[in-house]
């Protein structure tokens, strides 16, 4: 997805430069939400302030929200059926292997500190064995991190 | 009122969609599936199958879908326009003004930090996908398969990876 954004953006619609893309693709790495909207809004409003970015959103959500709406129309119907059923199985086991993957790969690049490695076992405990809320447990290392952690 | 409580449950979930979809696969189970009951186990998973494997960020699909499911069309443009909505107000205050966020000292602690809480949601994702779903060792193999290729072969496309699984598991499960 990276290199053909990369690839419009930069090379074909020249609304970027190279160092800007990079910027922007860092930042909209850092913060909440999918990089894309991220991506997209920060790109729109460089060429056209507040409407750029409100457009190019709505413009890049709009084949993800018809495919999906599509595919939930005919769910229930395509559902049924038993092949169905392994293939999204069998897509599943992929997606357990892919965040896995993904996992080890952050795992690695990870720069543990004490507070880290204390934060990962607390956050894990609280998640596994107490069953917090997800939610809370993200906002208690958001909170533990800007009081004692010494960021990367 | 029903459209409201969808796009606040979404905003809310939007706003701490930190490391990718994946990482919100936790998040959205606790909320969606275990605390309101809007959608049963099986069929999340089945979405999720769906919403890794089409165009458009993986939080993104599964809030229209999830959505849809709650209330048709309407219900799956509130969702989406949810989740997207406090990330969207977030980048554009970011790109108003200048926010050096890299440089900034208290954002690296906050976000290093959040990473690591990221770990533990991406291994809890993984966990309740294959106890939810896998009924028997097969799958379990095929997700061991699927992780080494994925480490093993930098290049290849993550979604011809899921969709190689997907026909394995037509025919081998």
């Amino acid at each position: 997805m990276v290199p053909l954004l990369e690839r419009v953006l930069v090379e074909k619609k020249k609304y970027l430069n190279e160092k800007e893309f990079t910027e922007i693709f860092s930042i909209g790495q850092i913060l909440p939400g999918s990089l894309m909207i991220n991506m997209a809004t920060f790109t729109g409003y460089k060429i056209a302030k507040f409407f750029g970015a409100l457009f190019s959103c709505i413009a890049i959500t709009i084949p993800p929200l018809t495919i999906i709406t599509l595919i939930a129309i005919f769910y229930g119907k395509f559902i049924e059926f038993v092949l169905v059923k392994k293939l999204m199985l069998g897509i599943l086991a992929g997606v357990v292997g892919e965040v896995s993957g993904i996992t080890l790969k952050m795992f690695k690049k990870t720069k543990f500190d004490t507070f880290k490695i204390v934060l990962l076992l607390f956050s894990f405990a609280l998640m596994f064995v107490f069953h917090v809320n997800p939610i809370y447990i993200v906002i208690i290392g958001a909170v533990s991190g800007i009081l004692l952690g010494k960021g990367d | 009122m029903l459209l409201l409580k969808i796009f606040l449950e979404f905003c809310k979930i939007g706003i701490i969609a930190f490391g990718g979809g994946n990482a919100i696969f936790p998040i959205l189970h606790r909320e969606v599936v275990e605390n309101l009951h809007w959608i049963g186990e099986q069929d999340f998973l089945y979405m999720v199958s769906i919403a890794e494997t089409t165009p458009g960020p993986i939080g993104m699909n599964l809030s229209t879908f999830i959505g849809h499911r709650l209330a048709g069309f309407p219900g799956a443009l509130v969702a989406t326009i949810g989740y997207d909505f406090l990330p969207f107000l977030i980048m554009l205050f970011v790109a108003i003004a200048v926010v050096r966020l890299r440089e900034n000292k208290i954002y690296r602690r906050f976000l290093s930090a959040v990473m690591v809480v990221v770990l533990v949601l991406l291994m809890r994702a993984a966990y309740l996908m294959a106890a939810g779903g896998f009924h028997d060792f097969r799958p379990y193999l095929l997700a061991l398969a699927a992780f080494i290729a994925f480490v093993k072969f930098k290049k290849l496309n993550p979604i011809y990876l899921l969709i190689i699984c997907g026909l394995v598991g037509m025919f081998c499960f």
